[in-house]
């Protein structure tokens, strides 16, 4: 049963302290179907009264609350969990040297405010090498009010989380003979859990014209990741390892083991392409492995009432923008002083221009019918 | 002893009486045992006693100071480092070569030999320049194989083969536990101050360390500039990157830093070891 619940401490009239208790219970005897139909292994962590999962449950966190993790060990080895890039006090910390573990058959509790938004990760810091190889990880995110990546940073409308691992299967079959550890190689690689073919559009990504899309990133593979977003996704990373960064255009992202980052992006209309997710050794540098992410624009009628007829998106715009017009002409795009910028011959439809020329700021769009259209340069 | 004065850069009005200083680093080459491993090993130390934990030079920015390099070893060796000393240069054995460099902007950079076996079994150090007002910490990352460094060492290997096996993971010349045994590496400091950080990796693989209980923020690197200003917990360095971090101790305790490659905090496979240090904050 997953046991989430709210506790308002106090009312302030720009932000709720909430406290939020999480039941967790660790585990060893989780079975990973993998992509082609044999089965492994895994070792993990579930909410109480629910199946363990590969990954673990993600925890979703309101900024600024006082959170709980009860944890019970129900297997025959010790556990802690570690809240990777939490910052927590030396006790909440989860590593057994120097902070507590929790045996077999045994409950402890770990506390922390949520002070700073962003995703984050948590996982057993007990034999690690081998205890995350298992399957001993999860994400958590601390959410900032209003949908916004951090307080007064970029908004939108949904989020989607992916966490990438890999496994060696052979330690997983046998991870009593998983000595010695450095000789661990991932041989298996995930999104969520998933790899290769099981990685279908249910698991991928539907945006929306209505607004951005956040991707929380996350990494607890042995391997580099490397992302690659195509440029129609205008993919901008806002945050790393839940602190803001410069934001900058990326149509490539490095993940490193525990690394995250936070994403905003803006397909253009009707987008349809996957995201690649590449694996490379750490040692050699080799290309192990490649997933997908499916990306489907659902918003393909930006020809709406609310944009009379004519439209620009994404807005704000990073570069290439797809621009819909309801009449074959001339549009021209204006300085905010009145200036005329440029001309642009737009043919009934949709059209792709090329505004990485204008550095950031508002621009006017005069559309062959006539119509004005603000368009925001970031 | 011939004198190379190979690059002198950026001695700005601000800086125009910096100070000039000397140093002499013998390069040496032998076998010894880290643990209860057996390795090769090469280092620029301060005598003539080979220790694998090349030696840490500090200085002010625009400070010029003059290296005498002598090589001890029966091999050619280099002093490179990059973007300021190429690896043109030669010592040959037994001979002695004077550099003399300065460096414009505060930062950590990264000295070694790229002549014979030099930094694939450990001719690797660290220069950190600037900061002269808070304490300052060293880790020189490298991963290595025990027979690797003696089939290096005896020429029988002059490059990492396709399937190398590192199984040994070093902070400034040894692992875990021992790591906690040097003050340059351990990290004590109170609470309410700050502390540099300067770490190089010297190793052939990527590296990502990894701190608990803190973020820090990066103030140098010299692969990854676009992230100088980043405040981040888990910070990759790729092979042949220096970096420097400033971390501000803010709570009380000991929390662990490692290589989240987590093969590498192990000595030969067992668990804990390799790249793992810690951070003593006191009250």
């Amino acid at each position: 049963m997953k046991n989430l619940f709210i506790l308002v401490l106090a009312f302030a009239p720009t932000y709720i302290m909430a406290q939020v208790t999480f039941d967790l219970y660790s585990g060893m005897d989780g079975s990973l179907v993998l992509e082609n139909g044999a089965s492994t292994n895994f070792w993990g962590y579930g909410f109480i009264g629910d199946e363990m999962s590969l990954p673990a449950p993600f925890l979703n966190i309101p900024l600024d609350s006082d959170v709980t993790i009860n944890m019970t060990n129900t297997s025959p080895e010790s556990h802690t969990i570690h809240l990777h890039g939490l910052d927590v006090d030396q006790v909440n910390d989860g590593v057994p040297q120097t902070s507590f573990f929790i045996a077999p058959n045994e409950s402890g509790t770990y506390q922390f405010n949520a002070n700073q938004s962003g995703t984050f990760l948590y996982h057993c810091h007990v034999t690690t090498t081998l205890h995350l190889t298992m399957g001993m990880y999860g994400m958590i995110t601390v959410n900032a009010p209003n949908n916004k990546l951090f307080p007064g940073g970029p908004g939108f409308i949904q989020e989607f989380k992916f966490l990438t691992s890999d496994l060696d299967v052979s330690v997983n079959n046998a991870p009593a003979l998983a000595y010695p550890f450095h000789t661990i190689r991932p041989d298996y690689f995930m999104i969520n859990g998933l790899s290769g073919d099981q990685i279908t559009s249910d698991q991928g990504i539907n945006t929306f014209s209505e607004g951005a899309t956040a991707l929380r990133i996350g990494s607890m593979a042995y391997s580099r990741i490397v992302y690659h977003f195509p440029e129609e996704l205008n993919a901008v990373a806002h945050m790393s390892d839940g602190r803001p960064i410069p934001a900058f255009e990326v149509t490539e992202l490095e993940v490193y083991p525990g690394e995250r980052f936070s994403l905003i992006i803006n397909p253009f209309i009707g987008f349809s392409e996957p995201i690649s997710v590449e694996y490379y050794s750490m040692i050699t540098g080799e290309l192990l492995a490649t997933n997908f992410i499916p990306v489907n624009d659902l918003g393909v009628n930006i020809h709406s009432s609310s944009l009379s007829d004519n439209g620009v998106y994404p807005n704000p715009s990073h570069g290439m923008s797809r621009v819909f017009s309801s009449l074959g002409g001339k549009m021209v795009i204006f300085a905010p002083t009145g200036r005329m910028l440029n001309v642009y011959n737009l043919r009934e439809g949709d059209n792709f221009i090329d505004l990485s020329a204008f550095s950031s700021g508002i621009y006017l769009m005069q559309m062959p019918d006539g119509s004005t259209l603000k368009l925001i340069r970031e | 002893m011939t004198f190379r004065f190979l690059l002198l850069i950026g001695l700005s009005c601000i800086h125009c009486f910096a100070n000039a200083s000397n140093l002499t680093l013998y390069i040496n080459k032998g076998s010894l045992t880290i643990g209860t491993s057996f390795i090769s090993a090469c280092a620029f130390n301060a005598d003539e006693n080979l220790n694998t934990k090349s030696e840490i030079i500090e200085l002010d920015v625009n400070e010029v100071i003059n290296i005498t390099v002598i090589n001890t070893d029966s091999l050619e060796h280099s002093f490179t480092i990059d973007g300021f000393i190429d690896s043109n240069n030669a010592i040959a054995p037994f001979q002695t070569e004077v550099f003399s460099v300065s460096f414009p902007n505060p930062g950590t950079f990264r000295y070694y030999s790229d002549k014979s076996y030099g930094a694939n079994i450990g001719a690797s150090g660290i220069f950190l320049i600037g900061f002269p007002n808070e304490s300052h910490f060293f880790w020189n990352l490298f991963d290595l194989n025990k027979q690797l460094t003696h089939d290096f060492a005896n020429l029988s290997e002059t490059s990492y083969p396709a399937d190398y096996l590192p199984e040994l993971f070093f902070i400034s010349g040894t692992h875990y536990p021992f790591t906690l045994e040097d003050p340059q590496t351990k990290v004590v400091i109170n609470n309410g101050q700050s502390c540099i950080i300067s770490v190089v990796n010297s190793g052939y693989m990527d590296h990502v360390l990894h701190f608990h209980g803190f973020h820090v923020e990066i103030l140098s690197a010299q692969l990854a500039a676009d992230r100088v200003g980043w405040s981040k917990d888990t910070i990759p360095l790729k092979k042949g990157e220096a970096m420097t971090f400033r971390l501000v101790a803010n709570q009380v305790g000991i929390y662990p830093v490692h290589d989240h490659n987590l093969i590498a905090v192990t000595n030969a496979g067992f668990y804990p070891g390799g790249m793992l240090t810690q951070i003593q904050v006191l009250p």
